[in-house]
């Protein structure tokens, strides 16, 4: 019993010491380990990471087609800063990314986000929507002019044909004027597409409504 | 049964009213919210001074928006707040045609007033305020250097009425970091009368008590300060390559240095 004791032990004790030496090591260097994870997978995607339609918006419940022609602002539930409230897709080039409310970093990193100081789609003005190139946008350079936007919300299906698309810089207010009455969707990314790092250019589409609810007060 | 049928009577009388109730209410809060924006659309200057369309729009996203209720109260002090702002704009810059133009002409005091007066507005309606002091604006881009005195004046922000120390004058002028007004940088051999820049200082981020944003000035990194509503959609993956090699760097250095060491030994 005791030699049987002693043999176990030669099995355990190291077993013992490899999970708490491991465990050590570990909880010391994952920053690190975190750091180095991400990076090596960044380095060798492939392709623009996907974010599943599914996995993104199964807490929220998407307008399949259109009920009504117009629907009234009172009767809206329309989102706070951060959550999203949609989905953006272009067919054609085969783009589809859930749409925040509200453009920082956070909204950017898990899709596209509209710009909260622009309309809502269906609303009489402008709808901004903003993506990284890398990721959520890089389809958006191969997208022509006539092709269709779909942009499908909490409280209804939007279609935008898309009449123009250019480069311009970030500070280009023409470009990025959000004033008239006209419903109308403007996309963007950085350019060049496949740049890595920051740069001064905008790939800019923009889209005009060709159906869906408008809404009224 | 017949107690039954009171009960059930009398259910079904308050549902309706809590029903009737609950839609006056929301309908007092949305009339409420719009009245907000309708005061804030009739801008400044007998209207020739526009509130932005990304401003505008702000606003009424967050009264619109399904988590907001706006009650009579509130809305009436933020309309009188925004009837003060009006006021001082207008008796000191009534010719103004932009934001700009207008802070151009605000002394200390004024701009002093003003973030009071939106302090108080934000307590009234849940609001956090944080204002870019000195950062945006003020620091890099707002120019008042209107002369041709002295070309590396300072021409600071009215905030503390001491001259900035650091500011200099004309059209890349630069504020003084602590927010100090520059009285001796009115003027400046390269000095230009500022046109785009804007006062960091009067630029306010909202947020509600969960800490989500409802307001923020269009970035101040646009050129010659203006604003921009464009994000940066780029990635800065150099950086994380960068300091990937780095630590393959460091990685191998050890490693060099430990068979060095084993060497020696052997």
């Amino acid at each position: 019993m005791q030699h049987a004791k002693r043999i176990m032990a030669y099995f355990y004790m190291p077993l013992l010491f490899l999970v708490i030496g491991y465990g050590v090591f570990f909880l010391a260097a994952r920053p690190i380990l975190d750091f180095v994870h991400n990076t090596v997978h960044l380095i060798t995607l492939d392709r623009p990471p996907k974010f599943s339609a599914e996995k993104t918006t199964k807490s929220l419940k998407l307008v399949t087609a259109n009920q009504q022609q117009t629907l009234k602002m009172d009767h809206l539930k329309l989102p706070t800063y951060g959550d999203q409230f949609g989905q953006l897709t272009i067919p054609a080039v085969g783009l589809e990314q859930p749409l925040y409310f509200g453009d920082g970093e956070q909204q950017l990193a898990k899709g596209v986000g509209m710009y909260n100081g622009s309309r809502f789609p269906g609303e009489r003005g402008t709808t901004l929507v903003a993506g990284h190139n890398v990721t959520a946008m890089h389809n958006l350079n191969q997208v022509q002019v006539g092709q269709q936007i779909v942009v499908r919300t909490s409280y209804g299906v939007y279609t935008y044909g898309v009449t123009k698309k250019l480069v311009a810089k970030y500070n280009d207010a023409q470009a990025f004027d959000l004033s008239g009455r006209q419903p109308k969707l403007i996309l963007y990314t950085c350019y060049p597409i496949n740049m890595v790092g920051l740069t001064p250019d905008r790939l800019v589409v923009y889209g005009s409504l060709q159906s869906g609810p408008i809404i009224k007060m | 049964m017949k107690r039954f049928m009171m009960g059930f009577v009398l259910a079904v009388v308050a549902c309706i009213s809590f029903g009737l109730l609950n839609g006056q209410v929301s309908a007092a809060s949305n009339s409420a919210g719009q009245s907000i924006i309708k005061n804030l659309e009739n801008g400044a200057n007998g209207g020739k001074l526009k509130v932005n369309d990304s401003d505008l729009n702000q606003v009424r996203n967050y009264v619109n928006s399904g988590k907001t209720t706006v009650t009579q109260d509130q809305a009436n002090i933020a309309n009188n707040a925004i009837n003060e702002v009006r006021g001082i704009v207008e008796s000191a810059a009534p010719d103004a045609r932009t934001y700009t133009q207008a802070v151009e002409k605000l002394s200390a005091d004024q701009k002093t007033q003003i973030r009071n007066i939106v302090y108080k507005a934000a307590r009234a309606l849940g609001l956090s305020v944080m204002f870019n002091q000195g950062t945006a604006g003020n620091s890099s881009n707002d120019t008042t250097g209107t002369g041709a005195d002295t070309p590396n004046d300072t021409a600071g922000n009215a905030a503390n009425g001491t001259p900035g120390a650091d500011g200099t004058n004309g059209s890349n002028g630069t504020n003084g970091k602590n927010g100090t007004n520059g009285v001796a940088g009115e003027t400046g051999a390269n000095g230009v009368n500022g046109t785009n820049g804007t006062d960091g200082s009067l630029m306010p981020t909202l947020t509600d008590r969960a800490g989500n944003v409802v307001y923020q000035p269009a970035s101040p990194n646009g050129s010659n300060g203006t604003g921009t509503i464009v994000k940066q959609t780029g990635n800065d993956y150099l950086i994380s390559i960068i300091s990937f090699l780095a630590i393959l760097a460091v990685a191998g250095l050890g490693y060099g240095l430990i068979r060095k060491n084993q060497r020696v030994d052997a």
